[in-house]
């Protein structure tokens, strides 16, 4: 009896805490707690980095990120949304984002419903009679396998553990060796189950843990490690809802190197969309049961693709006791049911191995295998494709009939192209182009495009194109492919950094954002000048960003006839966020995987009277266009002159108060659109910065003093709303000594300056004491009047009462 | 805000409250134009005032390295946290207003029910919430975490919602009594 007592001590040690358990398997977390990932600009490595204080590169466990150009980066736990922001303005980066977390797709069942009719339905059994799977490799991407079950005898080919960075795959959930078995389960051997591609061989990678739960990280360098390791059909029975670069860049390298992937559409039963599944290059599974009807839990919409059978689907177990499916949900070990989106991605990657298996070369990339089973699939709910069944039921039999052409692959960018702005650069000047006597293009509607053709051949990427479309949410896209830049519902497509698979592509974005017309906004095209140097212009006026009533957007692009340069001009950027704080500014190539980005949700980004001018240049060219005009023109100041502030708003100066200069002086100001050193948490950061420098070089031996130099710099009204409202608030802070020092700050109302006077030049920054620190200085809730002072009301009273008192006993005698 | 008058070197003593916030007007008319909010009514309690934007000032110590915060007055208005939302954009609309002192707009904001209306007038027309929570924060021997936690209803919220703050009660102004209003 105490034997047995301390054996069930010991097992409940061993085991996760139930609760645990039930914690991370319904887990509203989003993502892994203190990491982000980092993609970088092309070329750039961790190295390069300028992390800010407290974070670190983290220690690399495979060199599956690194081939996609990204980096874990470990920052402050419940911080990362802070960092988050900081790394994005990186320049060595492309995007940042969290580790979000990522889920096996099922939902869990407990029917004892134990007939296989999935192979029937999609004429597996039929199939077989000529393929069987044999010679193909079939990574599943999932929670590892139980490698002692005798349904995959002789075909597990060795695998990876990403969850422990080992080389055993281990199945503690059960959800992979589910999903395996209805893939690549033996048939034809008088036990069990029959799988889709019997014979295939299964590359196991473990990314799911014991929870059943993994990243988007661990996903990632699954993806590229199955493909290094022979894959040639992923299973990716597992989805999140948050878009990833990270994610959309590892799917690319399976698909780009011949990988055919295929992802569950998730089993929460609504309209929307889940990554993996959602990417263009990946096949979007939906559930159907036996009739064959859409599960009521399986996604859909307009990422569905196909569908397979999901609803009690009859598979392998572990054999051994212990893994979540049984702990938790008591499922039954070696075989058990279970239904969802995760068992419809198995059948259809288990098809996808039978068509390989033929060794026809009608199926030689994944293109071809998509259009075989999306040709063949048998049409279900709304007749042709809908959101519901995609294009329908995989027919397995009839897509062996199929043989798809390759199609030609999509144009890249053969040129380089350097951005340079007007008010860093005198090559690039700020001209803006009038287009009244223009065209007015009508009937975009909001989110609509309209297509037009060019006045003369535009080039984008060493391609010609001679129609363009204007999108009404800021961007224009070369050709005249409208379906490769709306979504199917023609709703916004939030905007995205630049390159990016993702559609749109093949597009020139001067503002690309969510915009609408009030009433008033008017797109207007002009061809001016003659040839062969005209221009096009096309002009967006009075666009409002979404939701922004008050806010009002004009901004135009150039197109030359005579050099292939772009030009964005900014002439009014009215409202909250108009400074391109939520837009994308840059140009992409047809296939999104080369762009070249200004700017993308970047505070400050914007101005009025801003010009940036996009120029290509050869490949591998050695100096870059930009590198003819210095970021910073250095003014010099003659001697004998005082200097008054000059600053713009949202720019830094110098005023030399104090007298004039004795001798001349070379001052230099280049205003920074990101801090090159962070500013700490206890300072409300006012994001704009400078890089000053003042080279005063009096004569060999001769002392002469600097006279009383100022800092200055010219407020704009938001820089007062982030600071409370009132100038007196903020200050002036200079960069000193590895640490932000403020300096002491006057204000000068009339001409909307801060003044401090300069200790030394180096990068100087505007903040106010942050009111959100929680200590005791916080700004807290605001006091809206005074405790009355009954006490020293009541001792009045005392005092007075007895005053009176006395006066009429002092009064009674003479009253007698 | 401040409730005593620091000393000043003005020849006669104030009597009345600190001048209106106009820089703080200047600023909201520049940003946020005919979006602003004029007015707010709440029938059932028959209040109706005027709107301002309202902000806070640092009281910095000379190094500038911490500082007190407090609060703008609205004086006899409602105040407008300018740091939170707008009736035409959703999120988190947040206004306060004096109980006792300055003035008594928001005197009996604490007999507010759920059911109430509230109406903000803009420009563009009026703004109808309706009343679902009032609570009572007690602030006497607040630690910091908790006046952080208490302040978190004057920040951004992702639900339009009106936030209405006054002191209570009002004799000891101990407690906070907040006021939440949804369309």
């Amino acid at each position: 009896m105490r034997r047995i007592f301390l054996l069930s001590l010991l097992l409940l040690a061993l085991l996760p805490a139930p609760a645990r358990a039930r914690e991370v398997l319904d887990s509203n977390a989003e993502f892994v707690p203190g990491q982000l990932i980092v993609l970088f600009k092309t070329g750039k490595k961790t190295k390069d980095l300028r992390l800010p204080a407290q974070a670190s590169v983290a220690a690399k466990k495979s060199s599956g990120l690194e081939k996609l150009g990204a980096a874990v980066i470990n920052v402050p736990v419940g911080q990362e949304r802070a960092y988050l922001a900081k790394l994005a303005q990186d320049k060595n980066i492309r995007a940042v984002e969290f580790n979000y977390l990522i889920k096996a797709a099922l939902v869990p069942n407990d029917s004892a419903y134990a007939l296989q009719y999935a192979p029937h339905l999609m004429q597996a059994d039929t199939a077989w009679d000529a393929v069987n799977g044999a010679g193909v490799t079939l990574a599943i991407i999932d929670s590892g396998i139980d490698p002692a079950h005798p349904e995959f005898s002789g075909r597990i080919l060795p695998g990876y553990d990403f969850i422990e960075g080992d080389a055993t795959p281990q199945d503690g959930c059960g959800h992979g060796t589910h999903v395996a078995g209805i893939a690549a389960a033996e048939t034809n051997n008088a036990q069990g189950i029959a799988g889709i591609a019997w014979q295939a061989n299964i590359l196991p990678v473990r990314v799911l843990d014991d929870l059943c739960s993994g990243s988007y990280e661990g996903v990632a360098s699954a993806l590229v490690w199955a493909v290094d390791h022979g894959a040639d059909v992923i299973n990716l029975s597992l989805g999140g809802y948050s878009p990833s670069a990270l994610l959309e860049n590892a799917t690319y390298y399976a698909y780009a190197r011949g990988v055919a992937l295929f992802a569950a559409a998730g089993n929460d039963g609504i309209a929307t969309t889940v990554y993996p599944a959602a990417y263009n290059w990946v096949m979007a599974l939906g559930s159907v049961n036996n009739v064959p009807e859409r599960a009521g839990t399986s996604n859909f919409g307009a990422m569905i693709d196909l569908t397979a059978p999901g609803e009690n689907i009859y598979s392998t177990f572990p054999t051994y006791d212990g893994f979540a499916y049984r702990t938790y949900l008591g499922l039954a070990k070696n075989y058990d049911t279970l239904s969802g989106t995760s068992m419809a991605t198995a059948q259809a990657s288990g098809a996808a191995a039978l068509l390989l298996s033929s060794g026809s070369a009608c199926y030689s990339t994944p293109d071809q295998i998509y259009q075989a089973l999306i040709n063949s699939a048998l049409d279900a709910g709304i007749p042709g494709r809908d959101d519901e069944y995609g294009y329908g039921v995989i027919q397995i039999n009839a897509a062996l009939a199929e043989c798809p052409a390759a199609p030609p692959a999509p144009a890249t960018f053969t040129t380089q192209y350097d951005w340079m702005r007007s008010d860093r650069c005198g090559l690039s000047a700020y001209a803006w182009r009038d287009t009244s006597g223009g065209v007015e293009q009508v009937s975009l509607g909001n989110e609509g495009y309209k297509n037009i053709a060019a006045p003369f051949p535009l080039t984008l990427g060493s391609v010609t194109y001679n129609n363009i479309t204007l999108h009404a949410n800021g961007f224009i896209s070369m050709g005249s492919a409208n379906t490769t830049t709306t979504s199917a519902a023609g709703n916004y497509r939030e905007n995205a950094a630049l390159p990016g698979i993702a559609k749109p592509n093949n597009l020139l974005a001067p503002f690309w954002d969510d915009l609408t017309d009030p009433g008033s906004a008017h797109l207007y095209t002009l061809t001016s000048g003659s040839a062969p140097n005209r221009e096009f212009i096309v002009e967006y006026k009075n666009y409002q960003r979404a939701g922004v009533s008050g806010s009002a957007l004009n901004f135009e692009v150039v197109f030359f006839e005579n050099n292939a340069d772009f030009l964005f001009q900014y002439k009014t950027l009215k409202g909250a966020g108009a400074d391109g704080s939520s837009a994308t500014v840059g140009i992409e190539s047809e296939n999104g995987l080369a762009g070249f980005q200004h700017s993308f949700n970047l505070k400050h980004a914007l101005k009025e009277g801003l010009a940036i001018r996009f120029t290509p240049y050869p490949s591998g060219s050695a100096a870059l266009p930009s590198a003819a005009c210095p970021q910073t023109v250095a003014i010099t100041l003659p001697a004998g002159t005082p200097r008054l502030c000059a600053a713009a708003e949202g720019e830094f100066d110098i005023e030399i108060s104090g007298g004039a200069l004795a001798y001349a002086t070379t001052w230099k100001a280049e205003q920074l659109a990101a801090p090159l050193n962070a500013l700490p948490a206890s300072l409300l950061d006012i994001q704009r910065y400078a890089d000053l420098s003042l080279r005063y070089e009096p004569p060999y031996a001769m002392l002469s003093a600097l006279p009383s130099t100022n800092v200055c710099y010219h407020y704009a009204a938001s820089d007062l709303l982030a600071a409370g409202g009132h100038a007196e608030n903020l200050f002036i802070t200079a960069y000193t000594n590895n640490v932000w020092q403020p300096l002491p700050t006057t204000v000068d109302a009339g001409r909307s300056l801060l003044l401090a006077n300069a200790p030394h030049f180096s990068e100087y920054s505007v903040a106010a004491l942050n009111p959100n620190a929680a200590d005791e200085n916080q700004l807290g809730m605001p006091v809206t009047g005074a405790p009355v002072r009954w006490d020293a009301m009541i001792l009045l009273l005392t005092v007075m009462i007895l005053f009176i008192r006395l006066w009429q006993r002092a009064a009674q005698p003479s009253s007698r | 805000m401040n409730i005593t008058h620091a000393a000043t070197n003005a020849p006669t003593p104030q009597a009345s409250p600190p001048a209106p916030q106009s820089d703080i007007q200047q600023m909201a008319d520049e940003l946020f134009g005919a979006r602003q909010i004029r007015s707010v009514q709440i029938p059932a309690l028959n209040i109706t005032s005027a709107v301002v934007p309202v902000g806070w000032r640092v009281n910095y110590q000379e190094d500038l390295s911490s500082g007190a915060f407090e609060w703008d007055s609205p004086n006899a208005d409602v105040g407008w946290v300018i740091t939170s939302a707008l009736p035409d954009e959703g999120g988190n609309i947040a206004l306060y207003g004096h109980n006792n002192l300055y003035s008594r707009v928001f005197e009996r904001l604490y007999k507010a029910q759920a059911g109430d209306a509230v109406l903000l007038q803009t420009e563009a027309g009026t703004w109808k919430y309706t009343v679902r929570y009032v609570l009572l924060l007690p602030m006497l021997g607040a630690d910091a975490e908790q006046i952080a936690r208490y302040a978190a209803y004057l920040q951004p919220s992702a639900d339009a919602r009106v936030t209405l703050v006054s002191c209570y009660p009002p004799q000891s102004n101990t407690h906070r009594v907040v006021v939440i209003a949804q369309p």
